[in-house]
């Protein structure tokens, strides 16, 4: 790809779908965006790589470059994300009755399936379309009452059970089991069934409040409405080649906004009210002949509903977490491990550290309650240098109680899990390091961290020779600021770690006393293989040279033995290691011996040896040293 | 990839949405009240025979934890009731089975039935069979009636069994099916990516080649890059690139970096697997090994000890990679160890097995003048998001654009310069200066920090020395180099 795009590119989401089924029957009552980009994207796989091949030779001499971005990212991107109210092939089309190529009719009846689909997962393909919702029905008798209605589906479905009743749970005891309850402010993108919990006590309490929210006018409340709704239905679309696994989709995604939204139903007719201002907005328009984009943004701005929705659309499409508002209530959806920054081999532990990936005054900002909060407590005090473990002793907790705060934080993308940060570790730039967002980056670098080096300074002394960060570290004072310029670099995904692995290296000419020939042999070999590089009539300096290099080759060479796999050691290397254990210095060395000997399988790294076993790190680092020094460690070094 | 059931359904004018045959039997509908089928019909029945108007196209539900996929056929003509025939051939699969292996199956499914009953209404014929049983009534299904249901029957079996099919019903209408395995897309093939060929092709008689397959094919060996193959062969780029994505689509190449002294590489943590893996190790040692003319006899009969002198030696010269250590360099510190190594073969082993990883250099440039270290190559690549540039800037990139789009199309354009016979020296000595300028031009729009230098080096036709030399002379402002 030519031009600097960003990493982050659709995941095959083209559209969102809001039906809802009355008495006279289903109705589509919005959709997001007015048209959806499919045509361009069913099958453009075979088509795109070639115009690539067109322009990735052409850049240079008088390429103006913004016709690269343009021409490969620009069109198709702009058409399904910008939607209407930007794009400007959408601006004067006519209203039509038509989406994604169907009848409204069609669709209405496609996707408003019975009364068998109530509260489970509903998906269907049509020729290359997924469509992914989560239907709720009323109450037989179509009433939107709540309580009933939950026992009737936890009968109903049995694996929806357990959910349910969690759900219940907070519902009733108010969360106080749970610490992150108390702490999911307004602003802050919580856990939606939390939200819930909580929006339900401000729900009691607002009787005669305003609502406080701007965008859904009271006036909408009056009148109870004409037409009871027996189902509704928010359906997602996706392109079945995308990369959207409708299973995790449904589950985080459709079925917790349906829930959000049963919720709001069975307490305000929410859905009943908003369906019918749409439609209403709809059949005005129709009547009054206003193109598509006019109408869109009209519903958009007039409807909390379809603003959530198209929230929804345009933070899902592009994996990042949607914060809507429904009714007042403030939730947050997102699609699990989409996100480009999760990497999902660190499983989350004690010995990790959180890196936070805003603010750390951003996110105290967000929580309402900051001052009072478990979570804003053990935010002002975080640091990526301590790991969860250390950070809970500091701050008197248990390591249960920080745990769940932080899975909380990494759930919601506000902190990534990785090894705590330290001036010993090696760090080098990151193989996927976005160089191309060093230019916007660098004057918030540098208004971060003024008079010390730049951005590009830094990343060139990163990505020369590996050593220890701490080398880099002029003073003692420069310490803070330098691991603050770390942790930016680290949260950007600009370095990564360079960790060390090895063996144990065991010297066999040891235990027996050394025996001469068989040993000499392939050096012998070695000084006749190696002057053939070399002119041929000056033997005498070949044999020179390879004579003072031989000695340390030969060493390193055959005289050892790698204890390749600790977890099973052979008796023959188990007399090797007893050996090496007699000759070391060190009393404490000789007796941790046998316990950093798992450790050395090729597989984990030294740099985390001392956590995992609970020593100081310059002990074990010192150790490694020395015996490295010594040649008892066959190391390498890999990210 | 277990297919649970598949069954044949249509609309009856009478009966509406119904299954008539089902294979295994009991699967969809069922008479007997005791047994459970897969999933439940009559919820599902609409989106199995949709409204026509979503015919003619697949269509599948998941319901039941199973996922149905169909191809609901709709066909119009006089001779039917209502005018309408309308049929659908569905496979039952578990939901988490991978879908993708299965639709061309589908599709072709059910094609071959939509042309059973276009061309000789074959599929109308068997419900007019007296003693047909109709899939959920008492004793279905009948014994050798019809040909649906062993077809059906045959089709699951078969597709379990050996995951392909071939079902003759008569001398025209025979249905050959097979599951294959989707292959992962393949990245998009740069010019500077260096093709290798790992498994050998089959025979031109077995494969068809296509043409520039088979002029490329001698030139893909590890060593040269794209552009470099296009330009020998005289081939347009793009048709080399189709061919070796081709090849790589099919797992016979991969792609290599261009391999040079200025090139890094470090270990990944896949080289555990290296040091651990006794036959690896031996395949590398074999591979690079180098039999010098002068050691011939020795080498030919190597003990035990000197090929484990040879692993140790290779791993710990492996283990010596670091980022920021240019192969250059290498070299020269290991140079009696290397004296039996091929190093091209010795970094090839490592990238293609997976332990060995390039590291790529890019350029970034800057305007050291301006206090907020705001970059060049930016401000060029991107003049969208920066400001707005001056209407000189925007003259000279229209006509560079212009230029170079009347160059690259092939129309007559005027002579842009003199031929070269009739150029005095001063002239010359002009035009270089002229050269120069335009070089420095495109350099510009490659020091942004997404181009890696490899890429910069064969689109300028410069080493890599040479080009960084060029970078920091001062044309291009302050230029940093990040390897990554």
């Amino acid at each position: 790809m030519s031009s600097p795009q960003p990493k982050v590119c659709g995941n095959g989401l083209i559209a969102v779908i809001l039906i809802t089924r009355s008495r006279p029957g289903p109705k589509l009552v919005f959709h997001y965006p007015a048209q959806p980009a499919v045509g361009q994207t069913v099958n453009n796989d075979a088509d795109r790589s070639d115009s690539e091949d067109e322009d990735e030779p052409a850049p240079p001499s008088g390429w103006t470059p913004a016709s690269a971005a343009v021409d490969t990212e620009g069109v198709p991107k702009g058409a399904s994300s910008d939607g209407p109210l930007s794009s400007s092939d959408a601006v004067d089309r006519p209203l039509t009755d038509l989406l994604l190529g169907y009848s409204y009719e069609t669709l209405e009846k496609l996707l408003s399936p019975g009364r068998w689909s109530d509260h489970i997962k509903f998906e269907i393909c049509l020729d290359g379309i997924t469509f992914v919702g989560h239907p709720v029905y009323a109450s037989q008798d179509g009433a939107w009452s709540s309580y009933p209605s939950t026992d009737r589906r936890a009968e109903l479905h049995g694996d929806s059970n357990i959910e349910h009743t969690e759900l219940d749970d907070n519902d009733e005891g108010d969360g106080i089991h749970d610490p992150a309850v108390t702490i999911t402010g307004p602003e802050t993108p919580g856990r939606p069934k939390r939200d819930f919990s909580q929006v339900r006590d401000s729900f009691d309490s607002w009787a005669g409040q305003s609502r406080g929210t701007s965008v859904n006018s009271t006036s909408t409340t009056s009148g109870a409405p004409q037409e009871q709704i027996s189902m509704f239905h928010v359906v997602f679309a996706s392109r079945s080649s995308g990369d959207l696994d409708a299973m995790t989709f449904h589950q985080h995604v459709a079925q917790t906004l349906s829930r959000a939204l049963q919720y709001c139903q069975e307490h305000n007719q929410y859905i009943s009210i908003e369906a019918r201002k749409l439609l209403n907005a709809r059949a005005a328009a129709k009547r009054a002949n206003l193109s598509a984009s006019a109408l869109w943004k009209q519903m958009v701005e007039s409807s909390e509903l379809a603003w959530a929705l198209k929230e929804c659309f345009e933070k899902l499409s592009v994996n990042e977490v949607a914060s809507i508002r429904l009714d007042g209530m403030q939730m947050s959806v997102q699609i699990p491990e989409a996100t480009p920054y999760v990497k999902t081999n660190e499983k989350l532990n004690e010995r990790l550290a959180l890196l936070l990936l805003e603010d750390k005054d951003v996110l105290l900002h967000q929580l309402a309650d900051s001052d009072t909060s478990l979570l804003a407590y053990v935010l002002r005090e975080h640091t990526p240098t301590k790991s969860l473990q250390k950070h809970a002793i500091n701050l008197g907790l248990t390591a249960a109680e920080i745990m769940p705060l932080a899975q909380h934080l990494i759930e919601w993308r506000k902190a990534r899990a990785i090894a705590p940060l330290h001036a010993r570790n090696t760090y080098t730039v990151h193989p996927d390091a976005p160089l191309h967002k060093v230019a916007e980056l660098t004057s918030l670098y540098s208004r971060k961290f003024p008079a010390l080096p730049s951005l590009p300074q830094m990343l060139m002394v990163l990505s020369g020779k590996p050593i220890p960060y701490g080398h880099l570290i002029p003073s003692r004072d420069h310490r803070g600021p330098y691991m603050e310029i770390l942790a930016f670099l680290h949260r950007h995904g600009f370095v990564g770690q360079l960790k060390t692995f090895g063996w144990l290296k065991l010297s066999t000419r040891l235990p027996s006393p050394p025996v001469a020939d068989p040993n000499k042999r392939p050096m012998s070999a070695m000084s006749l293989l190696s002057p053939h590089l070399r002119p041929v009539d000056d033997d005498n300096v070949s044999v020179a040279s390879v004579q003072t290099a031989v000695p340390a080759n030969s060493t390193s060479a055959r005289e050892y033995m790698v204890v390749l796999d600790p977890a099973h050691i052979t008796a023959e290397e188990n007399v090797l290691v007893q050996h090496l254990r007699a000759t070391l210095q060190d009393g404490e060395l000789r007796e941790r011996l046998p316990l950093l000997l798992p450790y050395w399988n090729g597989e984990h790294a030294f740099e985390e040896i001392a956590a995992c076993e609970g020593l100081k790190r310059a002990r074990v680092g010192e150790w490694l040293e020395r015996l490295e020094q010594q040649g008892h460690l066959l190391t390498f070094r890999a990210l | 990839m277990m297919l649970n059931a598949v069954f044949y359904a249509r609309f009856h004018p009478e009966r509406g949405p119904c299954v008539v045959h089902q294979q295994p039997a009991d699967s969809i509908v069922t008479a007997d009240i005791s047994k459970r089928t897969l999933i439940s019909f009559s919820d599902i029945s609409a989106y199995i025979i949709p409204p026509y108007g979503l015919c003619n196209r697949s269509l599948s539900i998941s319901t039941n934890g199973y996922r149905v996929l169909g191809f609901p056929i709709s066909l119009e003509d006089f001779k039917y009731e209502r005018n309408r025939f309308t049929f659908s051939i569905c496979f039952v699969l578990r939901e988490d089975t991978d879908v993708r292996l299965w639709t061309s199956v589908v599709a072709k499914t059910a094609a071959f039935f939509r042309s059973m009953e276009e061309e000789d209404g074959l599929l109308q014929a068997e419900e007019r069979l007296s003693n047909l049983i109709w899939a959920g009534d008492k004793g279905y299904p009948a014994p050798n009636v019809g040909v649906v249901y062993s077809l059906l029957e045959d089709l699951i079996e078969d597709l379990n069994a050996y995951a392909e099919t071939c079902i003759r019903i008569n001398d025209v209408h025979v249905l050959n099916l097979r599951l294959t395995k989707p292959h992962p897309a393949v990245a998009d093939v740069k010019s500077w990516d260096v093709p290798l060929l790992v498994r050998p092709l089959p025979d031109q008689k077995h494969w068809t080649w296509d043409l520039t397959l088979a002029r490329i094919l001698p030139h893909v060996d590890g060593i040269k890059h794209i552009q470099r193959i296009a330009d020998i062969l005289d081939v347009e780029l793009k048709l080399v690139k189709r061919a070796v994505k081709n090849l790589i689509y099919h797992e016979r190449a991969m792609l290599l970096d261009i391999f040079h002294f200025q090139a890094i590489y470090m270990p990944t943590a896949n080289f555990a697997r290296f040091v651990q893996d006794e036959e690896m190790l031996e395949e590398c040692r074999m591979y690079v090994n180098i039999d010098s003319p002068v050691a011939g006899h020795m080498s030919s009969v190597p003990t035990p000890e000197t090929q484990d002198h040879a692993k140790n030696a290779l791993i710990s010269l492996y283990t010596s990679l670091l980022p920021g250590l240019t192969l250059q360099n290498f070299v020269l510190a290991n140079e009696h160890e290397l004296a039996t190594i091929d190093i091209r073969r010795f970094i090839t082993f490592g990238v293609i097995q997976g332990f060995l990883r390039r590291i790529h250099k890019y350029a970034l440039a800057f305007d050291s003048t301006s206090p907020s270290t705001q970059m060049l190559g930016t401000t060029e690549s991107s003049p969208s998001k920066s400001k707005p540039r001056s209407n000189e800037d925007a003259l000279r990139d229209f006509e560079r654009a212009w230029k170079n789009a009347a160059l690259s199309s092939g129309w007559s354009t005027p002579p842009m310069k003199p031929p070269s016979l009739a150029i005095g020296s001063a002239h010359s000595e002009r035009s270089q200066e002229e050269r120069c300028s335009e070089e420095d031009e495109r350099l510009r729009w490659y020091i942004d920090g997404t181009h890696c230098l490899d890429e910069v080096c064969m689109a300028m036709k410069m080493s890599q020395t040479k080009l960084v030399e060029r970078l920091r002379g001062g044309n291009f402002g302050e230029v940093i180099f990040v390897n990554k």
